[in-house]
């Protein structure tokens, strides 16, 4: 074995780059795509073996990458909804070259991996960038004029984005001196001004109004993997990036937090309200993402508070949650090839299997009691109102509401797949699907075993963001 | 955790976790899901077993809790809790359901929708093992609800009958009633022992005697409820739509005296002399009594049976109503048990002869049936036996000792009711048997009627063997249910002449029965004429039935519904509509700044991002709240 120091602890993030070289260097010998997704999908359950199996607790880069029970939890919920994905490439109709697209793929989940665990701001950049640019391509994969429309809004909105960063980034080390984070500042207006940047530069990746408008774009354009990566991993990565920007700021207490409920609030009511009146659902899908963007971002009010330990465990129950659902719904797009709403109709008979599964990962999404996704809206909102403060009250009431108003446009689809009759052809069985759905189910009737898992892992978040282990 | 919790677990969660697979495999073929259903019963039966034998009867408690809900301050302990009483009836139902879950193998083989069955089936017979070895009410509760709806699901499982989908509605909605009781219950166990009773060993820091008394009588309520006791006992003479072996499982041995142990269980509540003790013994002796006199004028077989059903429940009640501590638990629950085996036994064999003859349920269309159906019908014999108390059989040990227990404690007038109960199953029981049994076939189906299967004969034997042998275990189950629960207050005293009452008085009844209905004979009629207005009063069911739909429902609920209805369809609903609308106009309006420019979404992402910074800049300036 290879030793690199410290880096040894990296190995879960090597094993995903070892595996883009091999996937490029077999694609010489051959273009199968069943044996380049079986490369990636192995690659990528490695990596997360390593990750469960691995004792995080330790800085490496001079303190620059924190490797700590926080950053394992979220590894874990990147590399699922991950997992996903890469198989979900074997069925999608993708273009002739599996080779180059499983390569760009483990890169970047290697770099999100990456961007989650630095504690540097040009760290986080590089990482973050490292991600975006094969994501760019990714999203350009299959070469018709939708995926390549999709593509370009991306990388225009991705490169203005970039552009706010570094300016973000040049910000702060003139605020601070430095650009570890969690520095404090000697100017405060100015670090004001990166901080509004940086969450403006990195935001648009999560997708929070108003940042959301290439997202709707690009999930309903690119194909349906990419589509369930960058709506899952890549929104994961970004949130855990921001959440360690914003909660290692000693100043981000008061102001910032005023600024993110109204972002929240903004961000889960224009998803959920324009979401009421698509008819197309993959459509509607990217939008209800807009949505569970902003009820994830409710998790920034408990920064500085005691809540903050129950709010990071809530939050990995969330995003473990909202990564079998959103990449299992929008996986299950591969099994029909139009999808309007009346396409759904009749799916009961045509399909008992997909119709339950479906129905299942939707009121996931809703917030439906017995599934994970109540679970992590449960245990998020209730972490923010032990808060205790009026604003945390008002977020997780409009939240609430939100969720109710959700009901109406996951509802339908139920509606249309159980009691409309229609469309006869058949549907074939998507396994993602229903192994999404399953674990949505097992996992939201087992909550407390994931909760008690996340506990034994990370007993304390606080030191993470103060910058020790 | 240790191995024997896990097992704790898998006695309920195996099954329960296994009813999904029972009606899913069933798509494939339906007769699949017969033997998992089977095979899933049996194990939890065989775990049961294991855990008895190798922890229990060496004295070892099972317990382990987790917390329910770990973000609240409070705990909330979900888990098992195996001690002697509550082993004991996990064995009991386990076996029972197993036997029975066996004879609906033969039983409802031709039902194209028996996969649907068994899932149920399974599906009751874990969440009836869950509601057992829990160890917080609110658990048993959560048990206590699936129990409930799976009656509801089983009775109502031909629901194309419309006797039967009312049955479902009536039994759901009057057990209801009583599940209200049972959570406030809970709320005031909780309220009152500040924050313990939630688990059931909690119950203890209730001390005052009034909040016992309220607790006590608020969980009586729900017990009420379940096990169908005066006055919410209506609803299981109708839940016998249901497939009879439903009616042996869940309306005879498990469910209905699901309410008795939860009394057994909280048993700390019911303290000598109280005043709660006395109301369940009450409530028990004025149901043995009315539902033996409404045994004697229903002519249904399965009616009959559930007559009965609810009359044995009320020996059990009457037992825990002596307020003896131990010794009463020993002996509502050794009645219990006994009732479980030969009141199976006797549904088993209803059902094996109306398999027999085309589900025909009138008792004066059978007739002569001893012949036709020799084992069917020596197993319903024994089980009227063993019913009626004669001596030797299993009923004997287990009534005769409640009805002598309340003699020594000095319950006279209770007393003096039981044996008079007593009396009236030994009449009823065997007006039931001599009309099936005995005389000449009555009807075309009865002439031609034959044995049944040997897999619906293994659980009828099986069970009538218990029925006889089951008094042998008498004095050693007294004392294993005993160890662990509150000291006895009495002792069984040993045989006086007192205790010879009851069967006197039963044999009496037995030749009573012979003489009027075990041949040809015109004295039940001239009975019935000759007190036309009690005749009427039993007939029609001491008219709580009538009370109940015409006054309480017609009258009281339905304008009750009525007035909120408006309510809810004007203000709420308009409402709701409205809101509606606004949703669905403002994403409408919406929508449209999502035009497909790239451009446009940067200069969008501009103009919030400078809003942004102008709100921070402000915040800074002025120093808003924090």
């Amino acid at each position: 074995m290879i030793t690199l120091g410290n880096y040894d602890y990296l190995w879960n993030v090597f094993v995903l780059f070892i595996g883009a070289f091999v996937a490029l260097f077999v694609s010489l010998a051959t273009e199968r795509r069943s044996v380049m997704v079986a490369i990636g999908a192995v690659f990528v359950s490695i990596s997360l073996i390593i990750t469960i199996f691995q004792n995080f607790s330790f800085p490496i880069a001079d303190g620059n990458i924190l490797l700590s029970g926080f950053s394992k939890l979220f590894f874990i919920a990147i590399l699922i909804p991950g997992l996903l994905s890469v198989i979900g490439m074997s069925k999608s109709p993708l273009s002739k070259k599996p080779g180059l697209m499983i390569f760009i793929f483990l890169i970047s989940l290697g770099f999100m991996l990456l961007a989650i665990a630095s504690y540097n701001l040009l760290f986080i950049f590089v990482a973050f960038e490292g991600v975006s640019i094969p994501t760019y391509v990714l999203a350009a994969y299959g070469k018709s004029d939708n995926e390549l429309e999709a593509a370009i809004k991306y990388f225009i909105v991705g490169a203005f984005s970039t552009g706010l960063i570094i300016f973000g980034i040049s910000l702060y080390y003139v605020a601070t001196g430095t650009l570890s984070l969690g520095a404090t500042p000697s100017f405060h207006s100015i670090y004001y001004l990166a901080m509004g940047l940086l969450v403006f530069g990195f935001g648009f990746k999560l997708a929070i109004f108003p940042l959301h408008g290439w997202a709707i774009d690009t999930y309903t354009g690119a194909s349906n993997p990419v589509s369930s990566y960058l709506s899952t991993s890549s929104k994961i990565m970004t949130l855990i990036v921001l959440l360690n920007i914003l909660f290692a700021s000693p100043l981000f207490f008061n102001y910032l937090k005023i600024l993110f409920a109204i972002i929240a609030i903004l961000t889960m009511t224009f998803g959920n309200v324009v979401a009421i009146s698509q008819n197309n659902v993959k459509r509607m899908l990217a939008y209800s993402s807009i949505a569970q963007a902003g009820y994830l971002s409710v998790v920034f009010l408990v920064a500085g508070t005691g809540a903050i330990d129950l709010a990071v465990i809530s939050l990995f129950m969330y995003a473990l949650a909202y990564g079998f659902m959103k990449a299992g719904s929008f996986l299950a797009m591969d099994s029909l090839g139009n999808y309007d709403i009346e396409n759904f109709s009749g799916m009961w008979k045509r399909n008992p299997a997909f119709a339950v599964s479906f129905a299942v990962l939707l009121l996931s999404l809703a917030g439906f009691p017995g599934t994970l996704g109540f679970i992590g809206k449960y245990f998020l909102f209730l972490s923010v109102l032990s808060t205790g403060t009026p604003l945390a009250y008002l977020v997780v009431i409009i939240s609430v509401i939100n969720s109710v108003v959700s009901f109406y446009y996951y509802g339908r689809v139920i509606i249309y797949m159980f009691w409309r009759e229609g469309v006869k052809e058949k549907v074939a069985n998507n396994y993602l699907l229903y192994s999404s759905a399953f674990f949505t189910v097992l996992f939201g009737v087992l909550y407390f075993l994931v909760f008690s898992y996340a506990q034994s892992i990370f007993p304390s978040v606080l030191t993470h963001f103060m910058g020790g282990i | 955790m240790d191995l024997s919790i896990v097992l704790t677990f898998l006695i309920f969660g195996l099954p329960l976790i296994g009813f999904p697979f029972v009606i899913g495999i069933g798509f494939l073929k339906k007769n699949y899901s017969m033997y998992l259903g089977t095979s899933l019963i049996l194990i939890s039966f065989l775990i049961t077993l294991y855990i008895f034998f190798s922890y229990t009867v060496n004295g070892i408690v099972i317990q382990y809790n987790f917390n329910w809900l770990p973000s609240l301050p409070a705990i909330i302990p979900m888990g098992v809790y195996a001690d002697n009483l509550s082993m004991i009836m996990s064995l009991m139902v386990s076996f029972v359901g197993f036997l029975i879950i066996l004879f609906s193998v033969g039983y409802m083989k031709e039902d194209p929708n028996r996969h649907i069955f068994f899932g149920e089936m399974v599906l009751f017979t874990s969440s009836m093992l869950g509601l057992v070895l829990s160890s917080s009410l609110f658990m048993l509760f959560i048990f206590w609800e699936l129990v409930g709806l799976c009656s509801y699901l089983l009775i109502g499982f031909w629901y194309y009958k419309p006797n039967a989908a009312s049955a479902a509605k009536k039994a759901f909605i009057v057990t209801r009633v009583g599940d209200v009781f049972f959570i406030a219950g809970i709320g005031a166990a909780i309220l009152y022992s500040n924050g313990a009773a939630l688990s059931i060993s909690g119950l203890t820091s209730i001390h005052l005697a009034w909040q016992q008394t309220i607790v006590a009588l608020l969980l009586f309520g729900g017990a009420i409820g379940k096990s169908a006791q005066f006055p919410l006992h209506v609803w299981i003479p109708d839940a016998m739509e249901g497939p009879t072996t439903v009616s042996a499982l869940i309306h005879a041995a498990t469910m209905v005296t699901a309410g008795v142990y939860l009394i057994a269980r909280t048993f700390v509540l019911f303290p000598y002399g109280s005043i709660q003790v006395e109301v369940i013994l009450y409530i028990g002796v004025l149901t043995i009594i009315m539902s033996g006199l409404i045994g004697l004028v229903v002519n249904d077989i399965k009616r009959i049976l559930a007559y009965s059903t609810i009359s044995q429940i009320g020996y059990m009640f009457a037992a825990l109503g002596l307020g003896l501590g131990a010794t009463s638990i020993g002996l509502a629950m050794y009645q219990l048990e006994a009732h479980a085996f030969f009141k199976a036994l006797l549904f088993l064999t209803a059902g094996s002869i109306l398999h027999a003859i085309l589900n025909v349920r009138d008792v004066n269309k059978m007739g002569g049936l001893w012949k036709k159906m020799p084992i069917t019908i020596s197993g319903m014999f024994i089980g009227v036996l063993a019913l009626s108390g004669f001596p030797g059989f299993a009923g004997f040990f287990s009534k005769d000792s409640i009805i002598t227990a309340s003699h020594n404690a000095g319950f006279l007038l209770a007393w003096i009711l039981l044996a008079i109960g007593g009396f009236l199953t030994a009449l009823y029981s065997f007006r039931l048997f001599f009309k099936v049994a005995l005389g000449k076939p009555r009807s075309y189906a009865a002439e031609h009627a034959h044995e049944s299967k040997w897999i619906m004969l293994i659980p009828v034997v099986i069970l009538a063997a218990f029925s006889v042998i089951f008094g042998i275990f008498q004095r050693g189950f007294y004392s294993f249910v005993e160890t662990g629960s509150a000291p006895g207050v009495f002792g069984i005293s040993p045989l006086n002449s007192m205790d010879l009452v009851p069967v006197v008085l039963m044999l009496i009844g037995m030749g009573i029965a012979y003489y009027a209905w075990g041949r040809p004979s015109s004295i039940p009629q001239k009975v019935a004429n000759g007190a036309r207005d009690l005749y009427l009063l039993v007939k029609n069911k001491f008219y709580i039935d009538v009370f109940y739909t015409n006054v309480i429902a017609e009258r009281g609920v339905l304008g009750m519904s009525a007035v909120t209805d408006g309510f809810e369809r004007k203000a709420i609903g308009g409402l709701v509509n409205a809101s509606g609308r606004l949703f669905q106009n403002s994403g409408k309006v919406l929508r449209k700044i999502q035009t497909g420019l790239a451009r446009q979404y940067a200069l969008i992402i501009l103009i919030g991002l400078v809003l942004a910074l102008l709100l921070l800049r402000i915040f800074m300036l002025v120093g808003v709240i924090h």
